[in-house]
């Protein structure tokens, strides 16, 4: 029995995993991009001090940071009984909670490459485009963002990679439950201690694949 | 965008806002407990120094109260124990290196499972103490635990939890169905010994088939009553003993032992240990009256 790969309980995890990182990524690059263009673009003194916030979660250990999403969405909470109120249902154990914890992750990484992107922007070239009459977005649609775009796409390469590897924390406020919530990082460490070890393979082999992939495609763009 | 952007900072400040504040609170809790650590560590070094200082200057022996124990190097013993047993042993490791001064106890606490794999793969463990024969038992089959040094040391029991604050009707196992009425936390059961148990209880009252796709399983023990503490599950299954170490969390009720195989923590001396003689004595104090009242205290029992 642990040498053999149980194929209907291969796949779960990994369609998962792949449908949270998506999504989640999708969410971190948007949001990510805009905090990174409205303080680039900042001259106030608090910049520093909320630029250090957001790099928290990248030191802080993804438990604790798992531990305190428990705390803050859970159903003590405000924002847990809010969006309780609000789905009907409560965020915790669920694949949303999987989502939010790979995007509380993921953010300091696409928050960083995409500063790096806008800092790297002439200021000059914007100043043009604004005098010419461009309006805050028309800058960043056609000015910035295409000249930082190697950097969107590492960015986004960084976040997808960061989400898809995410433990600590989804275990935490996703939990662990087979077919709903397990990723394929917490099917792994499952099979791995219950001594399935062709499964863990099996996800392992999985999980370099689609990195390899996106590397491959990332780096055939440059 | 500007409105966008402007929003998007603000709800990302909010919440690594409060990131940092839960951040500062964790750090405290944490910090004493490695500080205490550290100290006792070079505490038992300074120990260990002064004590061959004294044997080398003072031949005269009689100025030591008990030169047997004395005179002793320094042993460090580790022991990789299930979580659920960490209070006990925290309260038995200050007792018994008192009384063996020249024994320094450092812990490894974990699931079974894990505790398990690490000394198959050599981790430098001196003793075992599994929350489940099976366990102890692969070991014992591999020669990686001494066969004339392992017995059932302590037993458990298995008992529903529910929020200190809940109000839910829960007093026995068919409280617990039909689907959705609640959210149920157990020990993931291939790896977990309280989850194995969890699972046998509730086969036994024909709910794992209908509830099985609804359960949390959580990585440990201590994780379930985390779940269960913070309101995050309405019931988990528990040993006895986590249950009376929670004072968020109440006991709903006991779940009928003839539901599930009997819970028998085995300890075992790994066969690999450097400190053989040691780690022996540990094992034959920990089967004593007095250890075994410590362990009481914890809501343990003697297995029959």
């Amino acid at each position: 029995m642990p040498f053999s790969i149980d194929w209907t309980a291969l796949w779960p995890p990994i369609r998962l995993s792949l449908q949270v990182t998506f999504l989640s990524s999708l969410i971190v690059i948007a949001l990510g991009t805009a905090a990174a263009w409205r303080l680039s673009r900042s001259k106030r003194k608090g910049r520093i001090v909320i630029e250090t916030l957001f790099m928290l979660p990248l030191v802080l250990p993804p438990t604790v940071v798992g531990f305190i999403l428990l705390v803050l969405l859970g159903r003590r909470s405000t924002v847990g009984r809010f969006i309780e109120w609000l789905f009907g249902a409560p965020v915790v154990f669920t694949w949303w909670a999987a989502v939010i914890a790979t995007f509380v992750v993921a953010f300091p990484l696409v928050y960083q490459a995409m500063r790096a992107g806008f800092d790297s922007v002439d200021p000059e070239l914007e100043a043009a485009a604004r005098a010419s009459g461009a309006s805050e977005w028309q800058v960043l649609r056609y000015i910035s963002l295409p000249l930082a775009s190697r950097s969107l796409v590492t960015a986004y390469i960084l976040g997808f990679a960061r989400g898809l590897g995410e433990f600590g924390a989804t275990l935490m406020i996703a939990g662990n439950i087979p077919g709903r919530t397990q990723t394929v990082p917490t099917a792994i460490y499952v099979a791995v201690d219950a001594g399935h070890n062709s499964m863990a393979w099996a996800w392992t082999i999985s999980m370099i694949v689609f990195s390899f992939l996106m590397l491959l495609i990332a780096r055939k763009r440059y | 965008m500007l409105m966008k952007s402007h929003k998007a900072i603000v709800l990302s400040l909010m919440l690594i806002l409060m990131l940092l504040l839960a951040a500062c609170g964790s750090n405290s809790d944490k910090s004493p407990d490695t500080e205490s650590n550290s100290s006792s560590v070079s505490l038992a070094a300074d120990t260990a120094d002064s004590t061959k200082d004294d044997v080398s200057d003072t031949p005269a022996a009689e100025q030591q109260p008990d030169p047997a124990n004395q005179s002793k190097p320094l042993v460090e013993l580790t022991v990789s124990a299930a979580a659920s047993l960490t209070d006990a042993l925290k309260e038995l490791e200050m007792n018994y290196e008192q009384q063996n001064p020249n024994i320094e106890l450092t812990f490894n606490f974990g699931a079974s499972g894990a505790l398990q794999k690490q000394i198959e793969q050599g981790a430098p463990a001196d003793l075992f103490l599994s929350a489940s024969p099976k366990n102890m038992n692969a070991l014992v089959d591999q020669s990686l635990i001494e066969a004339d040094h392992h017995a059932d040391l302590l037993a458990n029991k298995l008992v529903a939890v529910v929020p200190a604050d809940s109000s839910a009707a829960i007093d026995a196992m068919d409280d617990l169905g039909p689907k959705d009425l609640y959210r149920i936390a157990i020990g993931i059961p291939e790896s977990v010994p309280a989850g194995q148990y969890a699972q046998e209880a509730l086969t036994k009252a024909n709910l794992w088939g209908t509830l099985k796709s609804d359960i949390v399983q959580g990585k440990d023990v201590r994780q379930v009553l985390q779940y269960v503490e913070t309101g995050n599950a309405d019931v988990g299954f528990v040993y006895k003993t986590d249950a009376l170490s929670s004072t968020k969390s109440k006991v709903a009720f006991e779940v009928d032992p003839a539901s599930y195989s009997p819970i028998v923590y085995p300890a075992g001396v790994v066969a690999s240990t450097k400190h053989a003689e040691e780690a022996e004595a540990l094992y034959t104090y920990l089967q004593t009256d007095e250890a075994i009242a410590i362990f009481e205290k914890y809501g343990f029992s003697v297995p029959n």
